[in-house]
């Protein structure tokens, strides 16, 4: 094992407050998990009455599939944003707090190479918010059981998570590695995960508003709902939530959903990227709740509902309306991968390169005689 | 030579550190650093542990040359700077054990390798103590330990008595003294000139970036200091006799006779030296102190650094 990690793994599994974080994080996790699935059984209660044909275990089916999704888009989003505060301040500190303590150039005149002791640092930084969400994965399996969610959608989602986390971490070990005090550090740390969690989505509302109208020249679809050829939403391959999103669900598959999932405005934005304006993804919304022929028409085969057994309902999964663009979270990742390499290869070159001290001398602080 | 640097220069910003340096470690030499702060004692030794770019120049560390290929350079100097690091929370043995993993030390070989250390530093009983809780002696011990991890050939050790107590820093210079008889060279360096005197066998004298005057102690007390005071002491015989004595004697210079007491100055090395006492003894002058007064490193240096400009092998090639 890289040496910088396992020692700073000991020291930091050595305080009583590393235990005391993962229980009150699996704490936490767990009490969301159990709150989400009373709202959304509270929400469920009664909604389905009357819809599908009157069938209450086609109802019972959709309400269960729908409070899945909802838990588990609340609790990945929820993992998402505790990565993004979490994550800045334990890798911010790393390489200017072994500046500041004074045991860099002990490990630089080691046997360690530059890389080592970054990758060190970014894996021991990173280990404990990892530790986390290993012990969280559990409660993502409930909403699996409940339905409405594969198993692919929660490795999707904890993948891009883990993968938001080592961006984050990456960032701001470069922050670090370039800042001449902790504090600092932290703050531009801080600075780079705001940008990344509201910076990124405050360009995409601005896409959105600027460049990508409501409604563009909506042609009629054959299920009687208007799309147009949409539009291209660069931004949308930068924001982490975005990418989310997409990766653990399918943003095209219109359900009737009992209980609103804390997905849906990230979706929205996707939707209008496949044509969709917001009236025309909430007539499908419409079309999905009613149970109507039109739900048919655009869901299922002609008939489906009224000839079809309840075990053939997870063909639901199956129809849904055909992409336009390709799917976002894979542009995520490879942004995230590109931001991760960079900054990498700038925090090392910064620790490989001995500093001029020029700076330090003129602010007399250095005694290099 | 084990280290070489031929017309080395560094600059921080407009500041030249260093300025056309040339400085020869041989092998097996405890080489003394000496000069004041800001003289480029620092920054001599970052550069040949490959924590520093130099400007211009040549440098070479067991033959090679730090920026071209550091960690093998690594592989043969242990560094010890000015200041001690310290991670929170670690015993000095653990403390040990991760720059031992840091030096690419076989597991298997590490408890051997630490305990011995810990043995040589005296700091056996201190293996399970918070490194925090260490005195300041206790942590340089312990830093030289860490530097001596990985058994390198060259010692760098960066005022190592800085902040010492008068104990403790016998205690340092009796182990400087051992690791150099195990075989080690060692560079050291001190502004405060008095703690390198009886462990040093080279010296370097630095001063504005430039080396003024380097070589074995002898060589370069020989060179610089041909001119020392001398307090005469007689136990016996006539001070008339003594004084006309050492008239006739070209190496002694301005006489002041006193009652039973001549000062004079000695332009001479110790040959000069040697004669005169034994023409003194013939003449039947009781000798009872011939003391030669100066000529330690603090008096070699303030004639140095007075001159200003650098002796041979000094600066210039």
């Amino acid at each position: 094992m890289n040496p910088v990690a396992a020692r700073e793994l000991q020291e930091r599994f050595r305080t009583l407050r590393s235990p005391l974080v993962l229980s009150l994080w699996v704490l936490a996790g767990g009490a969301l998990t159990f709150l989400a699935y009373l709202f959304a059984q509270s929400a469920a209660d009664g909604q389905l009455a009357g819809t599908f044909g009157g069938s209450a275990a086609a109802g019972s089916v959709v309400a269960s599939s729908s409070m899945g999704r909802f838990m588990l888009h609340t609790l990945l989003l929820g993992m998402m944003t505790a990565v993004i505060i979490v994550v800045p301040g334990q890798s911010g500190v790393t390489i200017v707090g072994e500046r500041e303590r004074q045991t860099l150039p002990l490990l630089q005149v080691s046997q360690l190479s530059a890389t080592r002791i970054v990758i060190g640092k970014l894996m021991s930084s990173l280990a404990f918010i990892l530790l986390l969400l290993v012990v969280t994965t559990p409660l993502l399996v409930i909403p699996v059981l409940l339905g409405g969610v594969s198993i692919w959608d929660v490795v999707a989602g904890v993948g891009l998570v883990a993968a938001t986390a080592v961006t984050v971490g990456a960032g701001s070990m470069w922050i670090s590695a370039r800042a001449r005090s902790v504090q600092g550090a932290v703050l531009g740390s801080y600075l780079w995960g705001v940008a990344l969690m509201v910076g990124t989505l405050a360009l995409l509302v601005a896409e959105v508003l600027l460049l990508a109208p409501d409604e563009l020249g909506a042609t009629r679809y054959a299920s009687g709902v208007p799309r147009d050829e949409g539009r291209e939403l660069y931004t949308s391959w930068i924001s982490p939530y975005i990418g989310l999103v997409d990766a653990s669900s399918d943003v095209l598959e219109f359900r009737p959903e009992v209980v609103s999932s804390p997905y849906a405005p990230f979706r929205q934005v996707l939707v209008k990227r496949q044509g969709f304006g917001a009236s025309a993804a909430a007539e499908l919304y419409q079309f999905a709740r009613a149970g109507s022929s039109d739900f048919d028409d655009v869901f299922f085969e002609p008939g489906f509902l009224s000839t079809n057994r309840l075990s053939d309902v997870s063909a639901f999964r199956t129809r849904t309306v055909d992409p336009i663009r390709g799917s976002v979270w894979w542009r995520t990742l490879t942004f995230e991968a590109i931001v991760t390499i960079t900054s990498l290869l700038a925090a090392t070159r910064l620790v490989k390169v001995p500093r001029s001290r020029t700076a330090r001398f003129r602010r007399g602080t250095a005694s290099a005689s | 030579m084990i280290v070489q640097f031929e017309s080395v220069e560094k600059r921080y910003g407009r500041m030249l550190a260093l300025d056309r340096a040339h400085l020869d470690v041989p092998a097996g030499a405890v080489m003394g650093l000496v000069g004041p702060n800001g003289a480029g004692k620092t920054t001599s030794m970052l550069i040949m542990t490959s924590l520093l770019h130099r400007d211009g120049g040549a440098v070479r560390v067991g033959g090679i040359d730090p920026e071209r290929d550091p960690l093998a350079v690594r592989r043969h100097v242990g560094y010890m700077p000015d200041f001690f690091g310290v991670y929170e929370g670690l015993r000095s043995r653990e403390y040990l054990e991760f720059f031992a993993a840091a030096q690419r030390i076989r597991p298997a070989a590490r408890p051997a390798v630490i305990a011995d250390l810990l043995a040589l530093v005296d700091l056996e009983d201190k293996a399970d103590a918070d490194v925090n809780t260490l005195s300041r002696g206790m942590k340089q011990r312990l830093s030289l330990a860490r530097a001596l991890i990985h058994d390198p050939d060259l010692l760098v050790l960066d005022e190592p008595a800085s902040g010492l107590d008068p104990r403790a820093r016998v205690e340092l210079r009796e182990l400087i003294s051992e690791l150099n008889r195990m075989g080690r060279t060692i560079v050291i360096s001190s502004h405060i000139l008095s703690e390198l005197e009886g462990i040093c066998s080279h010296l370097a004298v630095v001063d504005h970036g430039r080396v003024l005057a380097q070589g074995s102690v002898e060589e370069i007390r020989a060179r610089i200091s041909s001119r020392r005071k001398v307090r005469l002491r007689l136990a016996g015989g006539d001070v008339a006799t003594a004084e006309a004595v050492l008239r006739d004697e070209p190496a002694a210079l301005d006489l002041e006779v006193e009652l039973k007491e001549i000062r004079l100055v000695l332009d001479g090395g110790d040959r000069a030296s040697a004669d005169i006492v034994r023409k003194l003894v013939e003449s039947g002058i009781g000798v009872a102190e011939w003391r030669i007064e100066g000529g330690g490193f603090e008096d070699l240096f303030l004639e140095l650094t007075e001159n200003g400009a650098p002796l041979s092998n000094g600066s210039q090639p």
